[in-house]
Parts: structure tokens; sequence; C-alpha cells
């Protein structure tokens, strides 16, 4: 398990992340969110050991993380790099043997993870032969290929297309499943969701939001209303707790201050019978990301 | 397991590297020029016209007879009755000089294209001619005249510090030929190195794949990785050179330009060879361990060469002094600095080639030279570690000179 414990840094006078404390069960990803400049990378850098914490303290399995425990870190950065004069194949048994595996191994496991990310190349081409998406699956492989216990990855879906990003997510979920702690950093709010099994968000260091998805979204209330029906949008916005209401697709989407003003929605919209759709649910993380990130700014 | 990490970083700096057409040149280049030298000297040498000069002499029959007995001149001696017929045989390019001699003068015409005459040679034979003239003019015997004219012998004995060195002369020649030489040698090493281990970390850090590899090593695994790994290369450098070397001498041994090389070397004394290459080894080291402390501070490779410029500078000095060390035995400035590290590497050999300075002074120079890396290398690689994550901006050189103020402080 990886305990981070109170951790704070400080350039200066400034606080890059402040007292903040998680931890990652094996089987477990945690997603990191935040703005640009949150804190993100810094909390990366100080796990890795890259740069010393002003205080608090990264433990795995109760202890430091010490050369032994990091042949089994996987970490990939978010500017990648490649030696790109370098093959494939070169480089990624380089990273493979570093990490204690077996250059014979390592080759058989290459080219299997290339046919599973569909990487058009072969393992002798070399690095700057591949186009940018390939580099990226590349990469990925580098970090993933010894089948890493905790695996950090800094922005991991960052210039992929949706289908290459889909392609990395399951891959993300295989290596969970196999029992790796997992923690990673997103702007993607539906990718963080759809992976995530507990998030933390940062906001200038200062952890806001913490918690499974699901139970972070609840705790917003189902303030989130679509509805598809012929009720007039004056009707609607006289009930009482609709704060507002915007088009969305076929449909109208109510905002409300108070979720039991759902309740009287429904018993209005369904007074003529049968309506398309009536979803109440509780904000997205992508809102509530921008609804913090906007509080943040008007501190 | 640290200890695998950096078989394995030694291994991949150092094959990666081989792989480069790069590093090949750098290996080939000096004996491809070498070997161009050699071979345009030779077409030269093979194609040059080797007649020797024809020379008239004017009215002075005895003069002719002198000059043909002696020996002394490379050149075919003619006789002329009249100045007229010299003078055409000279327009008709038939002769290459004509000589005439007026009250013990001599006047020496050449043509603008005549065969090269050894003016030194001519001189000292009609001085010879008109001593002897002179003699017989007096009735000396030829006796005396030979023992008049005979030059003493000086017979030069070195006294060394090793005791005396029967052909001292020659191997202090030698050793300060091959002490200069190595002076270049060294220079065109460490210049080289010094950028290839600054190319190698900046590179990583720049592509930011130092991150990846400091995630799965530490950063001494990373720091003595890339030196062990070009010091290797150097190492191959030196001996591809050492092979091809005596490769040359035992297959081409009768080109000239190696014969007179060899020669040269009969006169090295092995212990100076043995010393000097040692000296040379550490200073590789040391100086790759300065240069990837600053390059640490690197945050693309357009800052390379800004960032190495003063390693390349103080690598210079020890260069430049190396040509100025000759005929100063006792120049305490030149001679405490070929005890200072960082340049200590070419001036302690050449002190040493020269017989300025004893075999345990060049021994204690190298132990001067191994205390130094060994702390440059436990202090440094904290500046290093500082560094190699960390991108600044701003004048590079400034930081990298303040950097290395940070070196002795506690982490």
């Amino acid at each position: 398990m990886i305990e981070i414990n109170d951790l704070t840094k400080q350039f200066g006078d400034k606080t890059a992340v402040s007292h903040l404390s998680m931890q990652i069960e094996p089987g477990e990803v945690m997603g990191l969110i935040g703005q640009n400049g949150a804190g993100k990378t810094t909390t990366f850098r100080m796990i890795l050991d890259f740069i010393d914490p002003t205080s608090g303290s990264v433990t795995w399995d109760g202890g430091p993380i010490t050369a032994e425990k990091r042949q089994k870190l996987g970490f990939l950065p978010e500017e990648r790099g490649l030696y790109q004069k370098m093959s494939i194949e070169d480089q990624v048994l380089y990273f493979a043997e570093l990490h204690g595996m077996k250059r014979a191994d390592a080759r058989i496991a290459l080219r299997d993870w290339m046919k599973r990310l569909n990487v058009v190349g072969k393992p002798e081409d070399k690095v700057q032969s591949l186009s940018k998406g390939n580099a990226q699956k590349i990469q990925l492989i580098a970090t993933v290929i010894f089948n890493p216990t905790f695996l950090i990855l800094d922005e991991p879906f960052s210039g992929l297309d949706p289908v290459n990003t889909e392609l990395m997510m399951q891959e993300i979920l295989n290596l969970k499943q196999q029992g790796a702690m997992i923690i990673f950093s997103s702007h993607d709010m539906a990718g963080v969701e759809k992976l995530s099994d507990q998030l933390t968000m940062l906001r200038h260091g200062e952890t806001v939001l913490q918690g499974a998805p699901t139970e972070i979204r609840e705790s917003f209330g189902r303030t989130e209303l679509y509805l598809e029906a012929p009720t007039p949008t004056d009707i609607l916005a006289s009930i009482d707790g609709v704060a507002s209401i915007e088009t969305q697709g076929d449909g109208r989407l109510l905002h409300l201050s108070n979720p039991e003003a759902g309740k009287t929605v429904f018993e209005i919209a369904t007074q003529a019978g049968y309506i398309p759709a009536f979803a109440q649910e509780p904000p997205t993380l992508d809102a509530i990301f921008r609804r913090e990130v906007a509080a943040g700014e008007v501190k | 397991m640290q200890k695998k990490q950096l078989g394995i970083v030694i291994r991949q700096t150092f094959v990666n590297r081989l792989k480069t057409v790069g590093y090949w040149l750098l290996v080939l280049t000096p004996i491809l020029i070498l070997a161009a030298i050699a071979g345009i000297s030779f077409i030269v040498q093979a194609t040059q016209n080797n007649a020797a000069p024809k020379i008239g002499v004017v009215q002075n029959q005895a003069l002719v007879h002198y000059l043909d007995d002696q020996h002394q001149l490379d050149a075919d001696i003619k006789g002329y009755t009249k100045s007229s017929t010299a003078n055409k045989a000279l327009a008709d390019e038939k002769i290459d000089a004509v000589l005439v001699e007026h009250e013990q003068q001599f006047t020496l015409t050449k043509r603008a294209n005549a065969q090269s005459i050894d003016e030194k040679t001519l001189q000292s034979a009609l001085t010879q001619y008109n001593t002897v003239k002179q003699a017989q003019a007096l009735h000396v015997s030829d006796k005396t005249l030979q023992q008049l004219m005979t030059p003493p012998k000086i017979n030069t004995h070195v006294q060394s510090q090793k005791g005396v060195n029967k052909d001292g002369a020659n191997s202090s020649r030698a050793n300060y030929a091959v002490a200069v030489a190595l002076g270049i040698l060294i220079f065109m090493f460490l210049t080289s190195y010094v950028g290839m281990i600054a190319q190698e970390i900046a590179n990583e850090k720049s592509s930011r794949i130092m991150e990846i590899l400091l995630a799965a090593t530490s950063p001494g695994v990373q720091f003595f990785g890339k030196i062990g790994g070009i010091g290797l290369l150097a190492l191959l450098h030196g001996a591809i050179y050492i092979v091809l070397g005596v490769i040359a001498s035992v297959w081409l041994p009768k080109i000239r330009q190696l014969k007179n090389a060899l020669d040269m070397l009969q006169g090295i004394d092995w212990s100076f060879a043995l010393m000097t290459m040692l000296i040379v080894i550490v200073s590789i080291f040391l100086y790759m361990v300065l240069t990837a402390i600053i390059a640490a501070m690197v945050n693309d490779l357009s800052q390379v060469q800004q960032a190495v410029a003063p390693v390349t500078y103080l690598s210079l000095i020890g260069y430049i002094l190396t040509f100025v060390l000759n005929g100063q035995p006792h120049n305490v400035f030149l001679n405490v600095l070929s005890y200072v590290p960082f340049v200590s590497q070419t001036l302690m050999p050449a002190r040493l080639g020269l017989q300025y300075a004893t075999i345990t002074q060049a021994a204690i120079a190298l132990v001067l030279e191994v205390v130094a890396l060994y702390f440059l290398s436990k202090y440094g690689l904290r500046v290093y570690k500082r560094n190699v994550l960390t991108y600044r901006e701003g004048n590079i050189t400034k930081a990298a000179l303040l950097s290395l103020k940070g070196l002795f402080k506690s982490h």
C-alpha cells in the first residue's frame, strides 16, 4: 500500500502542495485532478524522490521507497521522452532491464504489447520514424512492460485520439486487475471517472475534494435534471428550487438549488402522461471541477 | 542490485555510442589525416627530381679537383676555361650554377629554376679549400694540416635523476617530442569526451528521458554509469591507436615517416610512458566528472557548448603551458601547476619527458589527481542530483559556476 502522509512542498514563499494525504491499495486507481500548476506533478516528483518534501512522508508498505521497490515502479512523465535515434526494441529493453527484467523476456513481451496496442511498426524501427500516437504507445509499453506494482502516470491520455485513449484506458484497467497500485493525473474528467476508484482534486496545492468519484458527485446532491417533456419552460422556471434552465439537445437541463424540487418537476411534467426522458443526477465531475476552480478564483 | 543497474547503464552508454558514425569519425579522422599526410609526402618524394645539381667552375681547375675529391657537396662539378662558355652553358640550362673565384672571394650565379644547391656545404667546402691553399703557401705538412682541420669530438652524457644516461640527449628529445604530441592528443581526447558526456546527459535531460531513468535507478547509477560508459569509449579509442601503431610498426616498417617515429619511440623511457598514461587516464575521468556536473545544468542541447566552454578553457591551460615549458626547468609557477589536477595531465608528462621532474614527483601529481577525482565525484554527485531534474532560465554558464559553489554544501 502507498501512503502519503501530510505531504507539503514549499518553493520559497510559494506552497506548491499543502498537507496532502492519501492511500492507494493494491488494485486501486487514484485519479489526481486539478488545474495546471495545482501541484499534481510536484506531488509525483515528491513520490519519486526527485525533490524532497518540505514536510510529510511517502511510504510503500510502511517503509521508504527503496532501490529494490523502485524496480517495480513505473513512471510515465507528462513530457514524453524517448531516444529518437534508437530502435524501439533497444530502448524498451533498456528500460525493462533497469527494472530488473531479463532481455529475452522483455523481447517477447514487447512484441505482445505492440500487437495489443496496435503499434504500427516493427521493433527494429527507430523511434523517430513513428507517429506521435505510436510513440506514445511505445512510451506506455516502456513504462509497464515489467508489470509494475506501483504505477505513476502523469497525463497519460494527452495528445491521444479517442480510439487510442480507450485502448490505453483498457490496459490501465488490466494492470489494475493484476493488482497494481496506480496514481494518474488527467484533465479528461470522463476518463478519470471511468478509471478511478478514488480521486483527489488539488487547487493551488490544497486538497479540495477527495473520495470515490460517485461519493464526491453524490455529496453535491442530485442537482442536475435532464428533461424531455412538452411542459413550457416558464412553468418549469417558476418551480421553487429550480435555479436555471438551459437547452440541451432535444431536451432541457434544469439546474436545481434544491434536489427536492425534482419531485415537483416530475409531477408537473408527467401530468399529461408519458415523457421520453427524466434523469435527475448529481453534477458531473467536469461540472464539479469547473465549480471548484471558479470558487478558487473568487477567493 | 545497484551494481547491476550500473553495469546496464555503462553497457548501454558504451554500446549506443559505439554504433554511431560520430564515434568512428572521432577515432578514424586523425588516422586518416596522418595517412593522407604520409601519402602526400610519399607521392612528393617519389615524383621529385633527385638529379644532382651541375656547377660550372670558371678558370680554376684546382678547385674543380678539390670539390670532386672531397665528395662533400652532392653536385657534379665541371670546369670551364672561359667565363662566357660557362655562362652560355648556364643560359642553355646545361648547368645549374656558375662558380667564379676572385681573390679568394667566390661568386655563385644560379639559374632561377636550378636544382637545389646546398650552399652551407658549399661554403664549408670553399672555406676548407681556402685553408688548404693558405696552408700549402705556408708549407704546412699534410699531417699537420689534417690535425688542424679535424674538429674536436663531443660526447654528451646527461646526468638525470636516475643517473647517467649515455643517450640522454636522444632520450630527452624523444620524451619531450612524445610529451608535446601527447599534449595535443590529450587535449583532443579531453575536448572530444567532454563534449560527448555533455551531449549524453543534456540529451536525456532535455528529452525528459532522465525522469524515466531516475524513476528506476538512482542519480548515482546514472552519473557513474554515463561516466563509465564514455570512459570505456575513451579507453577503447586509446587502445585502437596502440594496436594500430603496433600493427603499422610490424607491417609497414619501410615507410620513412613511420621509421622516424619508431626511432624516436626507441628513446622513450617506459616508466615515463606508463606514468603519463596513468595521469592521462585519471585526468580524462576527472574532466568527465566535472563536465557531468555542469552538463546536468543544461535545459536543452543548444546550451551544451555554452555550458562546457569553461571546461574546455580549463583543459586549454595545461595544453598551452606545455609549449612554453622547454628551457624552464626551474620556473616555480610551472612546477607548481604541474601538480595541480586539471592542469597536470599535460604539464607533468612534459616535465617528466624533459627530465625536469622525477618519476616520484609525477607519482605525487597522479595521487593528487586521484584524490581530486574521489572528492569531485563524491561531492559532485550532490550537485548533479540537484541539477539534473531542475530546469533553469537565464545564463547557463553563470548558473553552472554558481552551482559548483554548492559543491561542498551538505545535502
